[in-house]
């Protein structure tokens, strides 16, 4: 039950990593899950779901961080807040947002 | 900021609830349908029960009918709340900019007013009616669906989970490229509208140059730039969708393979493949819901904060809460140390003591930026002063309601404003109550009758944007028949007659007499000649009133005005 667990908690993490367009950052939860699943004694199981879920939260946490900058890069963009991510003519769009 | 949007709901909760319900009912039949057609496969055929079968399947087809009819609601309803909200923004904007004052519409763009009552609440119309109901449904399919196939077989839900994070990247990167496509349409459709615009606002100059070909040619460059972006936005989208398509199918086909070696080894019945299969098209609806909300979130949350400040704008002239509805006044203005500025540094007016009697008529004269408008300006109270007092028949202006002063003052202007539509509508302006006799009345005395009469349809005759179907003289005497209607005790005629011609003018001149009988009179003039029969002239300066007096004896006085008039003759002479 572990192992499934785990999966399902790093495959959508994976998912939102993917949306937060870090790849570097999925390339290590990949290795991660295949470490985890093919190399990991079961008796760590436990350790590594509790690694997991947390890696999971951040990764969420990132995503409402994204969403609240997108929101401020419209307000910029329309001129109701000073500009800050878009000073000096950057358009303020990022490569990913990690 | 949140719970005032969800405030914006209260009014439509019943709506709110019969299109969340509907949505809620839709996705658990889209979750139960699958399980219905594994436990008629699983249990009912192999028992080879044809009556039950055809009795479930009967049922089956009936929840179906539910389901259509509940999207149906769905989509309807929905757009309806969301409609209803942006509706209900748009008006308490649209009136809560109709009570701001002069000086925000000074230092506010038209243009900008006008995205904030138009564009950003599309955005947030959209987003208030798929906000929530989207979020909350996505979520519960996702969820339930993938629960549902974990049950049946964990490695098999497993293996269509993994597919997710390839479906959102695909999503990702198609709504990135859709965005770059759009976003370079609607930067092409702006320029064919400028260019339109251009033209249509400018054809006098177009065909009088015979520049007709030249921007045609224009025209074609801009249609032709427009309609090769969106060529390729479709391209785009074409290209999105066959490759949501084929990732979806090769999900369908990878948990086919799947699941069939699953059933070989006696791990899968028929049925549950079968649910299966149809699960996965349920685990991808919300992901494809979640990427388009999370474009249109950030969109419709900053309109509503742009709408939000806009509506925190407090109008800076308002009723004093004690304030009285003044009626026929007699038009006894007095302005006691009256001291105004436009941006609180610069003082336009200063010390200004004025007393104008009732039925008087006071010729303001000076040179521009001197005051004269501010001065006219400060009666309806169209901006406050900042120091001293504005009395009307002893009552300060400032004590009474906003309504009931300006219905007591009449104002003709150089630049007319006339409204799209008829004549009749127009001078109706004036008085919604007015008959047509009165309008007609009121048309007579302006010495429009004549001029209405050789109109194709009279007073049904349309004027066209902004009276554009009329002459300059023309649109006067509409504005002058509009006062004459609403019959006001004080009258301002803020340069009247200086951008018409002569004749004309001699001509309007006459409906202006005819108006100005048995009223108080504030005439803003430039052309001196126009005001030989006030029953006193104001010299504005800088420095605020010079002189005062008749025609007659600032002229004697030798004084600004004596000279503004020997430079206006000196023109008129040369």
């Amino acid at each position: 039950m572990f192992m499934e667990s785990f999966l399902i908690i790093a495959i959508l993490t994976a998912s939102f990593i993917v949306l937060l367009m870090h790849w570097g950052l999925l390339l290590l939860q990949i290795v991660f899950a295949v470490v985890v699943t093919s190399f990991l004694p079961t008796d760590w199981f436990m350790a590594a779901v509790i690694i997991q879920a947390l890696f999971g939260l951040w990764i969420l946490r990132q995503a409402f961080q994204a969403a609240r900058y997108q929101y401020q890069l419209e307000l910029e963009k329309t001129q109701r807040i000073p500009q800050h991510y878009t000073e000096g003519g950057r358009s303020g769009i990022k490569k990913n947002f990690l | 900021m949140l719970k005032q949007f969800f405030s914006y709901y209260k009014p439509h909760r019943r709506l709110f609830m019969i299109d969340f319900s509907s949505a809620v009912i839709v996705a658990i039949l889209e979750l139960a349908f699958p399980i219905a057609v594994q436990w008629l496969i699983d249990e009912l055929l192999p028992e080879r029960e044809w009556n039950l079968i055809v009795t479930v399947s009967i049922l089956l087809f009936a929840v179906y009918l539910l389901s259509t009819f509940l999207q149906y609601v769905v989509s309807y309803l929905g757009h309806k709340l969301g409609i209803n909200i942006e509706t209900d923004m748009r008006e308490q904007l649209f009136s809560h900019v109709q009570r701001q004052s002069f000086r925000f519409f000074d230092n506010t763009k038209t243009g900008h007013i006008m995205s904030r009552i138009t564009n950003d609440l599309f955005d947030i119309g959209e987003l208030a009616h798929h906000g929530p109901e989207d979020f909350f449904i996505a979520i519960m399919t996702f969820t339930g669906a993938f629960w549902i196939m974990f049950t049946i077989n964990p490695t098999l839900a497993l293996i269509a989970l993994v597919m997710v994070p390839l479906l959102v990247a695909l999503v990702t990167f198609c709504n990135i490229a859709m965005n770059k496509a759009w976003h370079q349409m609607y930067h092409n459709i702006a320029g064919v509208n400028a260019r339109v615009e251009d033209a249509v606002s400018g054809v006098r100059v177009v065909q009088s140059f015979t520049n007709e070909d030249f921007e045609l040619k224009r025209f074609n460059r801009d249609n032709g730039l427009f309609r090769k972006a969106k060529v390729k936005a479709y391209k785009v989208m074409a290209g999105t969708h066959s490759s949501i398509y084929m990732m979806t199918r090769f999900l369908t086909v990878t948990v086919l393979v799947v699941g069939a070696w699953l059933t070989f080894n006696g791990d899968l019945k028929y049925g549950e493949l079968v649910s299966f299969v149809l699960y996965t098209n349920v685990l991808i609806k919300p992901i494809d819901k979640i990427s388009a909300l999370l474009e249109l979130y950030p969109k419709g949350m900053a309109g509503f904060r742009r709408f939000q400040e806009l509506l925190a704008k407090e109008p800076d002239i308002k009723d004093d809460p004690n304030a009285i509805e003044v009626d026929k006044l007699t038009g006894n203005i007095q302005f006691n140390q009256v001291a105004f500025s436009y941006d609180g540094h610069q003082q336009v007016l200063e010390n200004i003591n004025l007393q104008i009697n009732p039925g008087e008529t006071v010729a303001f004269v000076g040179p521009s930026g001197a005051g004269k408008t501010t001065i006219c300006s400060l009666i309806p109270r169209f901006y406050d002063v900042n120091d001293g007092a504005i009395t009307i028949d002893g009552i300060d202006i400032q004590k009474m309601t906003k309504k009931s002063l300006r219905s007591q003052i009449g104002i003709v202007q150089q630049d007319v404003f006339l409204f799209t539509g008829t004549v009749r509508e127009n001078i109706a302006y004036g008085n919604h109550q007015a008959t047509d006799e009165e309008i007609i009345n009121a048309a007579k005395k302006a010495h429009l009758d004549q001029v209405i009469a050789d109109l194709p349809d009279g007073y049904d005759t349309q004027i066209g944007e902004r009276g554009l179907k009329l002459s300059g003289g023309q649109k006067q005497r509409l504005a002058i028949a509009r006062t004459f209607l609403k019959n006001p005790p004080i009258l301002i005629l803020d340069e009247a007659t200086s951008a018409l011609d002569t004749e004309t003018e001699r001509m309007i001149q006459q409906s202006l007499d005819q108006l100005v009988e048995n009223r108080t009179t504030l005439v803003i003039a430039h052309r001196l000649a126009t005001i030989k029969d006030a029953d006193r002239v104001v010299v504005v300066t800088n420095d605020g009133i010079a002189e005062e007096g008749n025609y007659q004896e600032l002229l004697a006085k030798d004084g600004v005005f004596a000279r503004l008039h020997k430079i206006q003759y000196q023109q008129n002479q040369d």
